[in-house]
């Protein structure tokens, strides 16, 4: 049985992505991850404001569910075809691609399947930054979808 | 039809590289092309002494015939596990990245399947990775096989 792990960000292309993964899985008869990751907000020197910790608190509480109710969406086509799937938040300091080769070693995926560029496009110009860095990681194969 | 295009180097790496295709070949009832490019270049850049017109028309046949083994045993791998297979053989003076992005977006391809040699630090930087740069330089998605 092969495992799927599909980066998602929410952008327009990352639909693609996921078009693309429920193809893949229905084709392998894949059991399929989607996941994203979420900056965790922190204080900031950047906020001269007093926030006090139960803002922050509520902050990260409405980041992760909009996170969340974002994976249930991708998730949606997979449950329709009968495709096992689950869904996964990753909040903290991380960088996207190191979060996302660390999920992908720890849960022995086959497979990572990212876009080639997400919310970030305009930055790099060919190839994102994020699919690049989980290419040159290695933590397992990856399929670029552009 | 789905369309693959197999990159290979012909090395031990290059058997990940079938498995994986084999895989994603029967799951998604694709046909295979496999391709190897090899260049002048690499000739060329080694050879510093003058080299008559007959002694390099040999020297290229010789790269032919090699690169041609390298396809038709793989190729022997596909057909084994009843895959639709065709073979494809680039000697020319454009290097192996650049060879491969050009086959597999003139061609009607889906994916793009290449392994990763994966060289660390100095090496990568000063050589970058086949398939770093074909991951850029190509329109099609790419798989890219640890």
């Amino acid at each position: 049985m092969q495992r799927i792990l599909i980066a998602t960000d929410g952008s327009d292309h990352a639909k693609k992505v996921i078009d693309k993964g429920l193809v893949l899985a229905e084709a392998l008869n894949a059991k399929v991850t989607i996941m994203t990751v979420v900056g965790e907000y922190v204080f900031s020197p950047r906020f001269s404001m007093q926030i006090t910790d139960e803002d922050w608190k509520k902050i990260n509480n409405q980041v992760k569910e909009e996170a969340e109710e974002l994976l249930a969406n991708s998730a949606k086509p997979f449950k329709e075809k009968g495709v096992s799937v689950e869904t996964k938040v990753v909040m903290g300091h991380k960088a996207p691609a190191d979060a996302i080769c660390e999920v992908a070693s720890e849960g022995n995926f086959d497979l990572v399947m990212v876009g080639s560029r997400g919310l970030r496009g305009v930055t790099q110009m060919f190839l994102g930054s994020v699919s690049n860095k989980v290419a040159h990681l290695g933590c397992t194969s990856v399929m670029i979808v552009k | 039809m789905y369309r693959i295009l197999m990159a290979i180097d012909g090395d031990e790496h290059s058997e990940r590289v079938i498995d994986e295709t084999i895989t994603m070949a029967k799951g998604l009832d694709a046909e295979v092309t496999v391709l190897h490019v090899t260049g002048e270049y690499d000739v060329k850049n080694r050879i510093s002494v003058h080299m008559s017109d007959d002694y390099w028309a040999q020297v290229k046949k010789n790269m032919q015939e090699e690169a041609e083994k390298v396809v038709n045993k793989a190729a022997e791998k596909l057909k084994e596990n009843d895959v639709k297979t065709e073979t494809k053989v680039l000697v020319g003076k454009q290097s192996p990245a650049d060879g491969i992005c050009k086959m597999a977006d003139r061609g009607d391809f889906n994916l793009l399947i290449i392994g990763s040699h994966r060289l660390k630090g100095v090496r990568e930087m000063f050589l970058g990775s086949v398939s770093n740069k074909v991951a850029h330089c190509t329109v099609k998605n790419v798989l890219i096989v640890k």
